[in-house]
């Protein structure tokens, strides 16, 4: 068990920002019966400049989009701020046939009466939660227009029929959208200017170092370094177009390490962490090049674990 | 795409990935006796452009092969690298010990080379046999030769060139790199000086990759007979008249009335292209009695032009087909999934058991479901290819690739149209080499013909005008362009004293990006497919942003575009 605080300090993050954060916390006490969903992170979002603008822009009040390429920890980082200013959190898929109803709620029949039934976005607002937007994008413009008046100043929801709920004041939205090398939907203004947004960048080396390390504590430096170079690698790829992202897969290579860990060899783990992930061959067949020009065919537990 | 492609860009992908670099274009490739992507030596050729400067060691390859038993030199180099490079490499990359050794067994497994140079073979199997700890079995002097070959792993550029230079001077000719460098050295890496046929040299280790499949002679005169087309009117720029005639002459028939033109370039042909001419055409040519002797040879060479499209298909037709088996296949499945069966209340139908209590309590009738696939919206493809000569070597190919797409598409019902743009004297001209509906013509595509310049801001305000003609949902326009706009009508003046300025450079880039959102903000999704080069890597974002797709050759655009299509239904 880690603490998200000191290790922000360690981070170097700004004291100030944190005795805020702090401050924040202590000043708004959770719901008993929501304590459960505060979240407790198994990852540590790494990048000190992103945490403080973060975390600077929601003790303001604002509500954050996080908009980046895959694999650059846009939902750790939404579930390390809840964990850190204390608050529960919803998740909230977004999908193209997402509407009202599922987001606010729907009508539903108790007790010989007809109710209305909270959606989490409802749910959320009325415990003073942070809901987590997830893929913001992919829903159609149109079904987030209800959003809307919850976004901006109004901070309400109107449901028709029955009471407007205002927002707590502690709830806030952090959405997060993925924006492809091909081209993704794109958020409408009406929509993006409800939010502050971050762009985050591509995990640096040194920090996928770190967080390879954090996770396999007995990971061979001499390894951890040669994963992260390795994904650097693959980044490098997609970034000039010769690979799609779908092998740019930062749990995809987590998990071929758990693999490892399992006693599997490492070209067979990556192979289905990453390489596979791709589905045209020659693709696959640039990736597997990749992979082959730096971890040794036998490769295998035993040389890979062993630091304490 | 043919096997030969599919291998050089893997191969080149091994050397970027060693060098960490995508915007070199590697002089060697390596190339096993089966043809395909040598790995290890792919990985040491991109470990050299990484740890050394290449520039210099270019030189020292160029002085190398002007020699007499040149190749023998360069190949004798290779080695010594290959040793200087593992040893930089061997810690940062733990694989490469591996991948040396067997690299070093594969070598020792194959039958002696009868072409090869004996020395050369000698020392290449002593030098994989010291790589898998064997003793060497070379006389006294080869095994000096190899022992100063084999550069260890602390030397950088300067001390591999000194080392070679005095090795050749011991044991093979007189002469220095040295000299050669100040004496001109730096001029001399034009590929003029390479030997003919050192790139086909079956079983070579190495060869040379050909970045552009032609010599540079048959480059300039290919693109020269195409410019021709504009060439011949530029001397006094000629009246709308005669230009109109003349792009008749050559692409075809107009599409529209005068009087429809008339109004189509009132509304088009403004701003930055207010003095250019518009011609749509669908290439069929008018038969009207005779013409003239230029417009006749015109004709002439555009009819070859296009036999030449005929005859590329037809060697590679079985290729093609599986092709668009494939790229049908995949587009399908894409639809297939988007058609979810999708369930809605209704007011007669199958009887939703627990929503009768709305009908009893809120009155509302709609307590049934009925199910129906959903229909996918309407999507409409516009494929604008860029028919300038700078398109003219791989015009077959562009012209299959875009038979691929629209066969495909029309397999899958999606209609598309294919059109390609070129100017000449001021004159931007729409082939529409098969519209929407024209599901039989598909092989017209065929009839492509590459030939002047390309004023790309103008063509999107023309493909823009074709597409609004069309109502659909989703409109999607793909360009397979180079980023690389340039006409030689100017812009015109502003007001005052301003000189025209050149439609191409910043300006031209500045002119199409503007269209570019401006189309976006229309709610088309406009991307480009990118074949030029990393110098205009940057125009090509400033003016499509991320909407960009790059190829490497033009082989790759129909898969290309199949993929940005299926994700565009995807997302429908």
């Amino acid at each position: 068990m880690w603490h998200i605080e000191e290790e922000l300090q360690k981070e170097g993050v700004s004291v100030s920002l944190l005795k805020e954060i702090q401050k924040f916390r202590e000043s708004h006490k959770v719901d008993a019966s929501v304590a459960d969903r505060v979240p407790v992170p198994r990852f540590l979002y790494y990048g000190k400049e992103i945490w403080e603008e973060a975390a600077a822009a929601l003790l303001c009040g604002e509500n954050l989009l996080l908009s980046g390429p895959k694999a650059t920890g846009k939902n750790v980082l939404a579930e390390n701020l809840a964990a850190a200013f204390g608050r529960p959190s919803w998740d909230i898929s977004f999908y193209v046939n997402v509407d009202a109803a599922s987001l606010i709620g729907t009508d539903t029949f108790r007790d010989n009466q007809v109710v209305f039934r909270e959606g989490p976005i409802s749910r959320c607002a009325h415990m003073g939660g942070f809901g987590v937007l997830d893929e913001i994008n992919m829903a159609k413009n149109e079904s987030l227009a209800v959003l809307h008046a919850t976004l901006d100043f109004r901070r309400s929801i109107d449901v028709p029929g029955y009471d407007r709920i205002p927002l707590h004041e502690t709830t806030r939205f952090i959405a997060t959208m993925n924006y492809g090398y091909a081209g993704t939907r794109e958020l409408n203004e009406a929509l993006a200017s409800r939010f502050v947004v971050i762009n985050m960048p591509v995990i640096s080396e040194e920090n996928l170092r770190k967080l390879l390390k954090r996770e396999f504590p007995t990971l061979k430096d001499k390894w951890a370094e040669q994963f992260a170079a390795l994904f650097r690698e693959l980044e490098t790829k997609c970034d000039n177009a010769e690979i799609s992202t779908k092998a740019l897969d930062l749990r995809g290579l987590m998990a071929s390490i758990h693999l490892m860990e399992k006693g599997l060899k490492a070209v067979r783990a990556l192979e289905m962490g990453i390489i596979n992930k791709a589905f045209d061959p020659f693709e696959r067949q640039l990736v597997a090049d990749a992979i082959a020009a730096r971890i040794p065919q036998d490769l295998d537990y035993g040389k890979l674990f062993g630091d304490r | 795409m043919k096997n030969r492609e599919i291998a050089e860009r893997r191969a080149v992908n091994q050397i970027w990935n060693a060098a960490q670099d995508y915007s070199l274009q590697p002089v060697y490739v390596a190339f096993d006796e089966d043809g395909d992507a040598d790995f290890y030596f792919n990985t040491v050729i991109g470990a050299v452009y990484h740890y050394f400067q290449f520039e210099t060691l270019d030189k020292l390859f160029t002085y190398l092969q002007r020699r007499q038993d040149g190749e023998l030199y360069v190949e004798l180099l290779w080695l010594g690298l290959e040793n200087c490079v593992f040893g930089k490499a061997k810690d940062e990359r733990p694989a490469m010990a591996e991948l040396r050794r067997a690299y070093a067994e594969k070598f020792l497994a194959r039958p002696k080379d009868h072409v090869g140079e004996s020395l050369l073979w000698d020392l290449k199997r002593a030098h994989c046999q010291r790589i898998l700890g064997q003793t060497d079995d070379l006389d006294e002097e080869k095994r000096k030769i190899l022992d100063n070959l084999e550069f260890p792993a602390d030397c950088n550029t300067e001390q591999v060139t000194d080392r070679m230079d005095r090795l050749l001077n011991q044991y093979f000719f007189k002469g220095h790199f040295k000299e050669f460098e100040e004496l001109g050295g730096h001029i001399s890496d034009s590929p003029f000086f390479w030997p003919k046929g050192w790139g086909k040299r079956a079983g070579s280790a190495l060869r040379r990759i050909d970045w552009e499949g032609k010599t540079t002679e048959e480059k300039d005169s290919l693109i020269g007979k195409a410019r021709k087309l504009y060439q011949r009117l530029t001397f006094s720029r000629p009246s709308a008249k005669v230009v109109r005639a003349y792009v008749e002459s050559c692409f075809g028939k107009s599409m529209f009335s005068t009087a429809e033109m008339a109004e189509i370039e009132k509304k088009l042909c403004t701003e930055a292209h207010r003095e250019c001419l518009l011609h749509f055409t669908r290439g069929e040519f008018a038969e009207t009695g005779e013409l003239t002797r230029e417009a006749a040879e015109q004709r002439e060479f555009a009819e070859k032009q296009r036999e030449a499209n005929e005859a590329y298909f037809q060697a590679n037709e079985s290729q093609t087909m599986l092709a668009v088996n494939k790229l049908t296949e995949r587009i399908r499945n894409a639809i297939l999934l988007q058609l979810e069966p999708t369930v809605y209340r209704t007011r007669a139908g199958n009887l939703l058991a627990g929503k009768v209590w709305r009908n009893v309590y809120l009155h509302d009738e709609r307590i049934f479901e009925k199910t129906s696939d959903s229909q996918l919206d309407t999507l409409t493809v516009d494929i604008l290819l860029d028919g300038s000569a700078s398109q003219r070597e791989q015009q077959a190919k562009v012209a299959t690739q875009g038979f691929i797409i629209a066969e495909s598409l029309t397999r899958c019902n999606i209609p598309v149209r294919v059109s390609a743009f070129s100017s000449v004297s001021g004159c931007t001209v729409m082939q529409v080499l098969r519209d929407y509906h024209d599901t039989s013509r598909n092989k017209d595509i065929l009839h492509f013909l590459a030939a002047g310049w390309n004023r790309d801001g103008l063509a999107l305000r023309a493909a823009d005008y074709l597409m609004e003609q069309e109502r659909s949902e989703h409109k999607m326009l793909i360009i397979l362009s180079d980023a690389h706009p340039n006409d030689d009508q100017p812009m015109p003046s502003k007001e005052g004293l301003h000189l025209p300025k050149d439609y191409g450079g910043e300006t031209g880039v500045q002119d199409v990006a503007e269209e570019v959102s401006r189309l976006r903000r229309k709610g088309i999704w406009v991307i480009s497919v990118f074949t030029g080069n990393d110098r205009d890597l940057p125009a090509a974002h400033k003016i499509y942003g991320r909407e960009l797709a790059r190829i490497r050759s033009v082989s790759w655009f129909a898969d290309t575009v199949g993929r940005l299509i299926q994700e565009r239904i995807r997302e429908m």
